[in-house]
């Protein structure tokens, strides 16, 4: 089915209710800054504290990965600066990352929440719902079956 | 009672549909166990010993004729003709397919009724009082802000995925609690401040199962406006920084035993503080909106020439039913309305499981509420059913109905009106039977008399730690315990769920099952040696302590 199916091999991120090809790029100890050729790259929470000035003079466009357990005083101050924020779900299972991304929109940042790891079609709509506007799914996951789930209801009571 | 407009009606048919391809695709193998897991959990199907079980919400416990109709049909078409009703006012089904889930929950969707968080680490369905709206001296219904709860927390997006279950409960009372409080998640008291406003008193932290706790007041006064802002703040810590590591440790009191009230209540409130101006706020129009839905207009006014008449009438039906005077007594409460009372009916007649009815029976029920009840019917968290609005020149010819059906043993209160869960015989995590336990007891107390005489005593049996029978908080409580894979009981004195709530205390080793009785027994008879005029057995427990009760049983056993 997915070899029929181009546009699925080559990319697992919805952005925006529309499967889109990822231009990120995750930094990594095998792919430090140095080495990232990309022009767009996501910075794991860890790296950001420790090299924080030198991320933000450097040319590229900065994203941030955190964990689901992240402050908001941890990343306030990255509001401004960064394009993407991240957040990690382990397993699908731990709704902490609900949580987080809520307070995230609700301190005021606007540009993209992107939801990664453990992400299945039935959680989107909640995952969308909690601020979210994009996710990067399973690996195993067919992406034009799992867009759906992102209008399993019409309406909410919150 | 509440009525779905179409968007409430829209929710619950996307729900089905959602599900109804959930299902299709874990059928397919697109969905592996684990991950269709939560999401049938979430849809109160659980996995049993014999077949899934299906547990449907029955919101606070109120329910109208024609949706009882469709439970009887329901336990007609897809089960074994019967249901369970659960001490969270809800209903189980033991014995439905996988596969049909889906069309039962369609046919659910068509009275505006449906499984959704029933099961599953997520908000539950809030519970209340029996007598909500119609007892005399409530301080106001709890059951519009029941509705209110039961939508704030319906696909909550931020709460679907909790460390754990997550249950709470409201009570009207100031002097009280029919709702359990305080062993829920949350529990909130309806109070009247200083100033005569009504509000919230919040507690926090209550549970059962493996650590029992008593909810500690989190706020003393919380507005009313404020409500749904102050859970989602409460909810919001415990997502937060409730554990997960260890699914025994995941229920939000351990976070607050953890963390202290204190700390727990400052977190809270910091929450709280950032959420108090936005749009979580209600207003006095919500409120009033919703409140409309309950207050019950049908009333026959009954004039003082009417009613003495009936009251005449009867005590002359008393006078020649001494049945009937035991039935009233103990199967009855005050209606807030001259001219009307609440019957209890008793699911704890001797040789059926407690909590159990056959879908015949609930349409017989469901005939009788139209018939008497204003076509209404409610579900106690003690597991029996209430007509909340019978005239007083009824009661009569409701109770030899009741008696016709089986459901007018007068033991309402008494010692064999016993919360007791599925246990062993149907649950999957039962380490021993509770049903044949129960049996056992009601045979033994068969005597009205007797009942009578003893006054009230909560009996509680769970088969299991998980707690689902109560067992900590009854005045007396069994535990069915594993002892090298023999059923043992465990027998537990003092407790209470009411507003002197008290984790019952263990009397000591465990016993055989044909000793439970036996044991029960000695208990009861001490009590009546032990009593001062019409002391309650709570009351003696609370004079002298369980150690009397510890020594004539043990003592008499080493003697043997």
């Amino acid at each position: 089915m997915m070899k029929n199916n181009p546009k699925a091999m080559q990319t697992n991120l919805i952005k925006d209710h529309t499967i889109v090809q990822d231009h990120w790029i995750t930094l990594t100890a095998d792919n430090p800054i140095h080495q990232a050729d990309q022009k767009h790259i996501i910075v794991p929470l860890d790296l950001w504290k420790a090299q924080k000035s030198e991320l933000i003079q450097s040319e590229k466009t900065l994203g941030l990965l955190i964990p689901n357990t992240t402050e908001l005083t941890e990343v306030a101050d990255a509001f401004t600066v960064v394009k993407l924020i991240a957040i990690d779900f382990p397993v699908f299972t731990d709704g902490r990352g609900y949580s987080l991304a809520r307070i995230i929109r609700e301190a005021g940042y606007k540009q993209e929440l992107r939801a990664v790891g453990d992400i299945l079609k039935d959680q989107l709509f909640y995952l969308s719902r909690s601020g979210f506007n994009a996710f990067e799914l399973r690996s195993d996951q067919n992406i034009e079956i799992a867009i759906k789930g992102l209008s399993d209801f019409s309406i909410s009571y919150q | 009672m509440y009525i779905y407009n179409k968007c409430d009606q829209k929710i619950i048919d996307e729900r089905v549909a959602q599900f109804r391809d959930q299902t299709q695709r874990y059928l397919n193998g697109q969905l592996s166990e684990q991950e269709f897991l939560p999401l049938r959990l979430q849809n109160g199907l659980y996995i049993q010993r014999h077949a899934p079980m299906l547990r449907v919400a029955i919101p606070y416990g109120l329910l109208n004729s024609t949706q009882l109709r469709m439970l009887g049909t329901i336990a007609q078409k897809y089960d074994k003709n019967y249901g369970h009703f659960s001490t969270r006012q809800n209903i189980q089904f033991n014995w439905p397919k996988l596969e049909q889930v889906p069309n039962i929950l369609a046919d659910l969707a068509t009275v505006q009724m449906h499984a959704i968080q029933t099961s599953g680490n997520c908000i539950r369905n809030v519970t209340t009082d029996e007598f909500a709206g119609v007892t005399p001296d409530e301080i106001e219904d709890p059951r519009p802000y029941c509705e209110i709860i039961r939508q704030w927390s319906t696909f909550h997006p931020e709460f679907a995925y909790l460390p754990r279950k997550f249950k709470i409960a409201v009570n009207g009372h100031a002097s009280t609690d029919r709702a359990a409080v305080k062993v829920h998640d949350i529990g909130l008291n309806l109070v009247r401040n200083e100033q005569g406003e009504v509000g919230f008193e919040v507690l926090v932290g209550g549970g059962l199962g493996r650590t029992p706790l008593i909810g500690q007041t989190v706020r003393v006064f919380l507005p009313k406006s404020d409500l749904l802002s102050y859970l989602e703040a409460i909810l919001r810590v415990y997502n937060r920084y409730g554990r997960r590591d260890n699914k025994y440790k995941a229920r939000i009191k351990i976070l607050v035993k953890a963390m202290g009230i204190e700390a727990f209540r400052e977190k809270v409130e910091q929450q709280w503080r950032d959420f108090k101006n936005s749009n979580k706020r209600l207003t006095p129009e919500t409120i009033e909106h919703m409140q409309a839905f309950f207050n019950t207009t049908q009333y026959e006014n009954i004039d003082d020439t009417k009613q003495q008449a009936e009251d005449k009438a009867l005590a002359t039906q008393k006078e020649n039913h001494a049945g009937f005077t035991h039935w009233l007594k103990t199967n009855t409460h005050p209606h807030k309305t001259p001219g009307y009372h609440c019957v209890i009916l008793s699911l704890k007649m001797t040789g059926h499981a407690p909590g159990d009815i056959s879908g015949d029976h609930m349409l017989a029920v469901a005939d009788l509420a139209d018939q008497y009840s204003l076509g209404e019917i409610r579900v106690s968290h003690r597991q029996n059913l209430v007509l909340a609005h019978v005239r007083t020149l009824h009661l009569f010819e409701v109770w030899e109905k009741l008696k016709a059906l089986g459901f007018a043993t007068a033991n309402i209160g008494r010692l064999t009106d016993m919360i007791c869960c599925p246990g062993g015989d149907f649950c999957a995590l039962a380490n021993a039977k509770s049903i044949p336990v129960a049996e056992d007891i009601q045979r033994h107390f068969d005597k009205l008399d007797y009942l009578h005489d003893l006054g009230p005593i909560d009996l509680n049996i769970s088969g299991c730690m998980n707690a689902c029978g109560h067992h900590h908080v009854g005045n007396i409580g069994i535990l069915g315990v594993d002892k090298k894979g023999r059923e043992y009981y465990q027998i537990l004195l003092a407790g209470s769920s009411y507003q002197d709530a008290n984790i019952g205390k263990i009397l000591g080793p465990s016993f055989e099952r044909n000793e439970v009785v036996d044991v029960i027994d000695k208990i009861i008879k001490l009590y009546v040696q032990l009593r001062v005029a019409d002391e309650s057995f709570a009351e003696v427990l609370l004079r002298i302590g369980i150690e009397p009760f510890r020594e004539a049983i043990y003592k008499s056993n080493d003697e043997k």
